[in-house]
């Protein structure tokens, strides 16, 4: 294999340098003063999920939850950077009460990767649709409320940001949708970093009469600012940015997605093309957006039927597993495998197809980018105005009627308007997983490069083509999948 | 003001569990109008399209059909976010109201009916219509 070094292009404009949007984040509460207005929007959607009308399209908790917050969520992660772990409101509760419970163990060496993650989030997807989560506004509560259960609990057990780094299946989807995102944390000058005997980014800040008490954290996610490259496992939480004593680390622009032809040795991660379970979570989130738009068209109703009679069952369980089982070990598997087999005869080497695999996973990330904001951006444009009505009624139900009689009669575009937008994104994810590929090509055989591209872009056509049919399929969204 | 941020979110954080434990127990109050009971008399079998949605209002208690009620019907899909059919019901007999519904998309639908009674009192209703096909 040729393996040739890469760059990192120079940054261009520093987000701290903006008039008010700069001072804002300056700030140190900036992120406890974000945090708690999701927090406070998190109680009314509980308080709602359980007291309010169990219609997931008049209950905030199902429609806030899987129309507005998902769509919102992408969006930001493609037009700026992970600002929705920046303002997660399940840190702001761990942050006190670890103020209580000191965590005392470090997270087991064994689970310091992605596996356990990468599970759990197969496991919300098919949570999601064995249980029909956007259907059930008291389900939607309960997987807040459990949610915040989790994240206490894992942190007041284990040392750092063990949850967010381990285990919170949203905060995987972030990391890998951040890949291509313009917006980067990150060093403005190495030669700063160069003469730093401190290393407050990473250390922390202490007093300096009593060692245990931390004045300012440093990165509770393992990444030291000199040697760190691209958004993987950043939360955004600016505690680099506070911490740096030489006001050296900014949130900069740069080429969304260049990261992932880059191999250098990152600082908390290592090397990408070494990571089998960062390959595994980019395949994921490729071909878990591929199914779980899948599950709302009608053809999945025709195969799971299938399935069910093949099996004679009417238990939606192992239909489904058998449907995830095929859509995510088996297609990635074959389709993967068989452009590393590709790529193998393409350089006359005895390589394993294994690492071939795990170098290039992470060039469907862009397209991945574009199936999901394809299909939540549907939902978030389609019932863009819906949570005014429903903030209406939800207060007229705590008996506060003074935001007066609900206009359910708005909604937000109509579908025909959004479905050119949706081809636009997937395209351009297409476009974007295409460069990535190639420079990733580029890189690991560069007199080879263009026939090693040949077998990965027929791939990604493939699954962009596949997409395409996706959107192209009558919508059809049931909860009773086996004729229930 | 850290302090106080950090602190005011550890105490809504468990505000939160204490509401989700004690609101998921909660039970609704005893509606007065429960004897007003709604049938579906005829519904055009659910396709896609325009649909004719006809549905009896009856006493339970009195056995008389309930007339003169002013009626909004919401067609709306299970999965949030989605666009509703919403109409006005008219009487078309005694205690018996027609409405204009349109299924825009295959899947779930429900049908929700708020109502207005002659003598001013509100109640609402809801009735599933699963599985609308082409």
């Amino acid at each position: 294999m040729d393996n040739a070094p890469t760059t990192t292009p120079q940054s261009g404009t520093d987000l701290l340098e903006w008039p008010v949007i700069g001072r804002f984040l300056r700030w140190r509460y900036a992120r406890p003063a974000m945090q708690l207005p999701l927090l406070l929007g998190a109680i009314v959607m509980v308080a709602h999920g359980f007291v309010g009308p169990q219609l997931a399209p008049r209950n905030l908790a199902s429609l806030l939850t899987w129309v507005h917050y998902r769509g919102v969520l992408i969006v930001v992660l493609l037009v700026a950077g992970n600002f929705f772990c920046m303002a997660c409101p399940f840190m702001l509760t761990r942050d006190w009460a670890r103020r209580f419970f000191k965590p005392a163990l470090n997270w087991p060496r064994w689970l310091r990767n992605k596996w356990l993650a990468v599970g759990l989030l197969v496991a919300v997807l098919f949570a999601y649709e064995l249980f029909d989560l956007w259907g059930s506004p008291w389900w939607t509560a309960w997987l807040i409320i459990g949610y915040f259960a989790a994240a206490l609990a894992v942190d007041a057990l284990f040392k750092q940001a063990s949850f967010c780094k381990y285990v919170c299946p949203i905060g995987q989807f972030n990391f890998a949708a951040s890949t291509f995102s313009p917006l980067e944390v990150k060093v403005r000058d190495t030669n700063t970093c160069a003469t730093c005997t401190t290393v407050d980014c990473i250390k922390g800040t202490r007093h300096p009469d009593d060692r245990e008490l931390v004045l300012q954290r440093g990165c509770e996610l393992a990444l030291f600012q000199p040697e760190k490259v691209g958004n993987m496992d950043c939360t955004f939480c600016l505690d680099c940015i506070h911490a740096c004593p030489h006001d050296n680390v900014g949130i900069t622009t740069r080429l969304p997605g260049s990261e992932l032809w880059d191999d250098t040795r990152r600082s908390g991660i290592g090397l990408f093309s070494k990571r089998k379970d960062l390959a595994a979570l980019a395949a994921i989130f490729m071909f878990g957006a591929l199914l779980n738009a899948f599950g709302m068209v009608s053809p999945v109703y025709a195969v799971q039927q299938w399935i069910a009679t093949q099996l004679g069952t009417t238990n939606e369980v192992p239909v489904l597993a058998i449907l995830f089982v095929a859509l995510l070990i088996v297609e990635p598997v074959l389709l993967m495998g068989g452009a590393a087999l590709w790529t193998r005869r393409a350089t006359g080497t005895p390589e394993p197809l294994m690492p071939i695999m795990t170098r290039f996973a992470y060039a469907l990330i862009p397209l991945a980018c574009g199936v999901w904001a394809a299909h939540y951006g549907f939902h978030l444009l389609t019932g863009l105005w819906t949570f005014i009505p429903v903030t209406q009624a939800a207060f007229a139900d705590f008996g506060l009627p003074f935001l007066g009689e609900p206009l359910w009669q708005w909604t937000g575009f109509s579908t025909g308007a959004v479905y050119p937008l949706e081809i636009g994104l997937i395209s351009l994810g297409l476009l974007g997983t295409l460069l990535v590929a190639y420079r990733i090509a580029e890189r690991d055989y560069p007199r080879r490069a263009r026939r090693v591209f040949i077998p990965w872009a027929v791939l990604v056509v493939v699954l962009w083509a596949s997409a395409l049919w996706l959107l192209s399929q009558p919508m059809e969204m049931r909860g009773t999948m086996l004729g229930g | 003001m850290q302090q106080f941020l950090i602190r005011s979110g550890y105490g809504a954080g468990m505000w939160l569990v204490l509401l989700g434990l004690v609101l998921a127990g909660c039970g609704r109050g005893n509606d007065a109008t429960a004897a007003i009971e709604l049938t579906m008399v005829e519904q055009a079998s659910p396709h896609v399209g325009p649909a004719t949605v006809r549905f009896r209002l009856d006493d339970t208690q009195t056995g008389q059909p309930v007339t003169g009620a002013a009626i909004k019907v919401e067609g709306n899909m299970t999965h949030p976010g989605m666009a509703p059919s919403l109409a006005e019901a008219t009487e078309v007999a005694a205690g018996t109201y027609e409405a204009e519904i349109n299924y825009t998309m295959r899947g779930d639908w429900y049908l929700f009916f708020d109502i207005r009674l002659a003598d001013g009192q509100t109640l609402t209703r809801q009735v599933d219509v699963p599985g609308v096909t082409e």
